[in-house]
């Protein structure tokens, strides 16, 4: 177990968003996590980097490696956040900052959390650009962010997050704004890095083609509960709770 | 539902802050005065039958004026001239700019030109100077005052206006309206101009202290109110020559501080009640 | 009966100081009266475009649109002709689809005095697309955005039009709610009589409800066919590959097959086909010369 959350539970002025959350990520596995929009996906998202809103009232656990996110102090939570759990954000767009360049802010977290000097961490970032297959690396690095296309900008929030090696990689709706053929890039790209770096991640998306086509487990979460966990296969093809069936009833491709 | 219930208990949490609610208490205190000064004042304002540069005691809270009239009934009647006047000055420069700049906004091309030419005319030069050139032009007068600080003011309403009306023309719903074969002004009446009265709102409030400030101004240089008018500009001026009592102008001024204080308060919390993201970094700060 | 015809239309974005980007690039569609055409493509392949440039909101570089046998005029300032009030349209956005400052009996109550119409009342409107009729007093903010989807379709529909657009009207809403919106909106125009030009980058969507699929890719349109056609044997390399990408949620595993390289920019599209370069089967005559041809714009089935 990478990162086990056990009966998580979150409410922000007096409203439970989270009422009994329990996951557990495995490195070289996706998780995914389904849900429709206000089920509490995107917080546990969020709570498992310990980036809970202001004012949230959290019980339960969040486990690294031992260690509880949720009691840490912001001191060591910032050293965790970026090195050993990442997250990438729906919108590229947003998540990249518009006015550095993608060599910057690739290296910015290496120097910073690994303290490499600036050839190092420049070597890295273009192999790093590699990695989340940008073509013309060396050019890349010089290019800011609106230069690219919403696609390349996912992959080089991708390699942002990979900068540090982490091993928990939060992925909350990554291919949501992105176009169908777009988005078939990414995710090969998220099931590679999975496979190849040992990666644990979480999926967070309300798209159950996307987990279909990558998640190794499925998590189905219903107004702040986990509501059916299992494999893939299994919870796809025969799903056991109400809501999961409901919510494949719900998808217009596989009905007609 | 929830988006509802959290507006409501967002909305007086800005009202509750201290600054807001000192504003609104100094506000409506002078707001009263306004209307109950000849209740509340115990001598004429204009009558000249006490004696002369007496300081402030038990009889004349403020003291008296070189010509023997009681300073404390005359900053009373003096809201009666300000606060009615600047306020009216305000409710033309909002009518004025905001119509001008909304037709601006909305039907582009030489309308926007022209609008906006005059505007940037207006905005080249300062802003103090030019209500003197305007004000001096026409002739001292109260009246010709407010015209003139209505010249230099309302293109700030124009400008604002014309891009809060540029963003929201492209809106869906706007778009939808016209679709069903909104006119032009039916569309800017019913699905433009209210959902762009929050922002000029707020900037109407902050700028009845800047009107009331620049209307005083103007009557402190002789530009506006004449004597023995207790306007509180006027009455500033006139304690400047004797310079040796104090109290003469000491006490208009403060009631000028007043109320342009409590003013620009009552804006800040209409803007932070209006604005959500404002209103989050209050909260934020609060825990 | 043909309700709408869109020939060889071109429409240009100016910015001064740049190329002029030709969003949409002689593109031709037609709908039938109690048809629903599927308009698909990726974002930025100018569908949003033609939609707007059919409303008359963008004003057409070159071509013909051509509503009920006259010429769809560019809204200006003025009110918009009585004669083109029969086309309405549902947008994206559903939280800036309706007035926050108007209650929606109103707002509904403007579609129903375009089309003269004294004794249908909004709550009807508001149960015909599936909302309860005491709905009417309230305001836009408190709706969820599927509901006031309904209800900005439940405003157009109001109007009687004989063509009803929607521009990506679900791509906002949640998974469960998208394909009941979808069909709701197929349902409500098919029954009065009306065409409905449908734009959606969801393919899934677009199958359960279109009778038939235009296939769009950088300003043209590259495929068109009856969707059941069009679904189970794509000719066009292109649409074949937007079919291949869309995941099946069937709990098997497979990941959707990638197209290689981006939508060129629309300023400086590639000569010859416009797909070409990211091709996987582009041959030589693809490189030289535009395939101008239908329903399928491709070299692979020039017509005979």
């Amino acid at each position: 177990m990478t990162l086990t959350i056990s009966n998580l539970q979150v409410s922000i002025g007096g409203a439970k968003i989270l009422r009994g959350v329990d996951l557990a990520l495995q490195p070289g596995k996706v998780h995914g996590l389904a849900g429709e929009s206000g089920s509490g996906k995107t917080m546990t998202g969020l709570a498992t980097l310990g980036l809970l809103p202001h004012g949230a009232t959290t019980s339960g656990r969040v486990d690294l490696a031992g260690r509880d996110l949720l009691t840490m102090p912001v001191r060591e939570l910032n050293q965790v956040r970026g090195k050993e759990v990442a997250m990438v954000f729906q919108d590229p767009a947003t998540s990249l900052h518009p006015m550095l360049t993608v060599g910057r802010q690739l290296t910015e977290h290496m120097r910073h959390h690994l303290r490499l000097d600036k050839a190092t961490a420049r070597a890295k970032a273009f192999e790093l650009l590699g990695k989340v297959r940008i073509p013309g690396a060396e050019a890349a690095l010089k290019r800011y962010p609106h230069q690219f296309s919403g696609g390349m900008r996912q992959r080089i929030a991708i390699a942002v997050a990979l900068a540090c090696s982490p091993k928990v990689l939060i992925a909350d709706e990554p291919t949501t704004a992105l176009d169908v053929t777009v988005q078939a890039g990414v995710l090969r790209l998220l099931r590679s890095l999975c496979d190849d770096l040992g990666l644990a991640v979480l999926l967070v998306t309300h798209d159950l083609g996307v987990m279909s086509a990558v998640a190794d487990e499925v998590s189905v979460m219903k107004d702040g509960l986990v509501v059916e966990t299992g494999p893939r296969e299994r919870v796809l093809r025969t799903p056991s709770h109400a809501y999961t069936r409901s919510l494949l009833d719900a998808l217009p491709g596989e009905t007609a | 539902m929830s988006r509802l219930s959290r507006r409501r208990r967002r909305l007086p949490e800005a009202w509750r802050r201290p600054l807001a609610v000192v504003g609104g208490v100094i506000a409506l205190t002078w707001l009263i005065v306004a209307v109950a000064a000849p209740l509340l004042a115990p001598y004429d304002p204009l009558a000249q039958e006490l004696p002369r540069l007496a300081p402030p005691g038990p009889d004349h809270w403020f003291g008296t004026d070189q010509l023997g009239r009681d300073i404390f009934s005359r900053v009373l009647y003096g809201a009666r001239v300000s606060i009615p006047l600047t306020l009216l000055l305000v409710v033309l420069s909002v009518l004025i700019g905001g119509l001008l700049g909304a037709c601006a906004g909305y039907f582009g091309r030489w309308v926007d030109e022209t609008v906006m030419r005059f505007a940037d005319l207006v905005f080249a030069f300062p802003t103090v100077i030019l209500a003197m050139v305007v004000a001096a032009a026409l002739g001292a007068s109260l009246t010709n005052a407010v015209l003139a600080v209505l010249v230099v003011a309302w293109p700030s309403y124009a400008r604002v206006t014309r891009g809060l009306v540029m963003g929201m023309r492209e809106r869906e719903f706007v778009l939808s309206g016209r679709l069903l074969g909104f006119s032009a002004w039916r569309s800017l009446r019913l699905d433009v101009l209210p959902n762009v009265t929050g922002p000029i709102l707020v900037l109407a409030t902050l700028d009845i202290g800047t009107a009331l400030l620049l209307l005083s101004g103007l009557s402190f240089l002789g530009l506006g109110a004449k004597p023995p008018s207790p306007e509180w500009g006027a009455m500033v001026s006139s304690g400047v020559e004797v310079f040796d009592s104090w109290w003469v102008a000491t006490f208009p001024g403060l009631a000028i501080l007043t109320v342009v204080l409590a003013f620009n308060f009552l804006g800040d919390t209409l803007r932070d009640a209006l604005d959500p993201r404002t209103a989050r970094a209050i909260k934020v700060r609060a825990l | 009966m043909t309700l709408l015809t869109v020939d060889d239309l071109v429409v240009e974005h100016r910015t001064p100081g740049r190329p002029a980007v030709r969003a949409v690039a002689g593109a031709g569609l037609t709908v039938s009266s109690g048809e629903v055409v599927g308009l698909v493509g990726e974002s930025g392949c100018g569908k949003s475009t033609l939609a707007r440039a059919v409303c008359g909101l963008v004003p057409a570089t070159s071509g013909n649109i051509t509503f009920q046998g006259g010429p769809v005029r560019p809204l200006g300032l003025r009110r918009r002709h009585r004669s083109l009030l029969g086309i309405q349209m549902v947008f994206q956005d559903p939280y800036s689809s309706l007035n926050p400052r108007r209650k929606i009996g109103a707002q509904i109550a403007d579609g129903l005095a375009v089309a003269g119409d004294t004794t249908t009342t909004p709550a009807d409107l508001l149960e015909r697309v599936g909302l309860p009729r005491g709905f009417e007093g309230r305001h836009p903010h408190e709706f969820s955005g599927g509901q006031r989807q309904r209800i900005a379709i439940a405003r157009a529909l109001a109007a009687r039009p004989a063509l009803l657009i929607g521009d990506e009207p679900i791509s906002a809403l949640d998974a469960s709610a998208q394909a009941k919106v979808a069909t709701l909106m197929r349902e409500l125009a098919v029954s009065s009589g009306a065409g409905l030009l449908f734009i959606s980058h969801d393919l899934s969507v677009v199958r359960i409800i279109a009778d038939r699929i235009a296939v769009m890719y950088l300003g043209k349109i590259v495929e068109t066919g009856p969707t059941a056609e069009v679904w189970a044997n794509p000719r066009h390399p292109y649409t074949k590959a937007l079919l291949g990408a869309i995941p099946a949620a069937d709990g098997a595993g497979h990941l959707p097959a990638e197209l290689a390289g981006d939508v060129p920019d629309p300023a400086d599209p590639p000569g010859g086909c416009r797909f070409h370069p990211r091709c996987p089967v582009a041959m030589d005559v693809c490189r030289a010369k535009e395939p101008d041809f239908t329903p399928v714009a491709c070299w692979l089935h020039e017509p005979a």
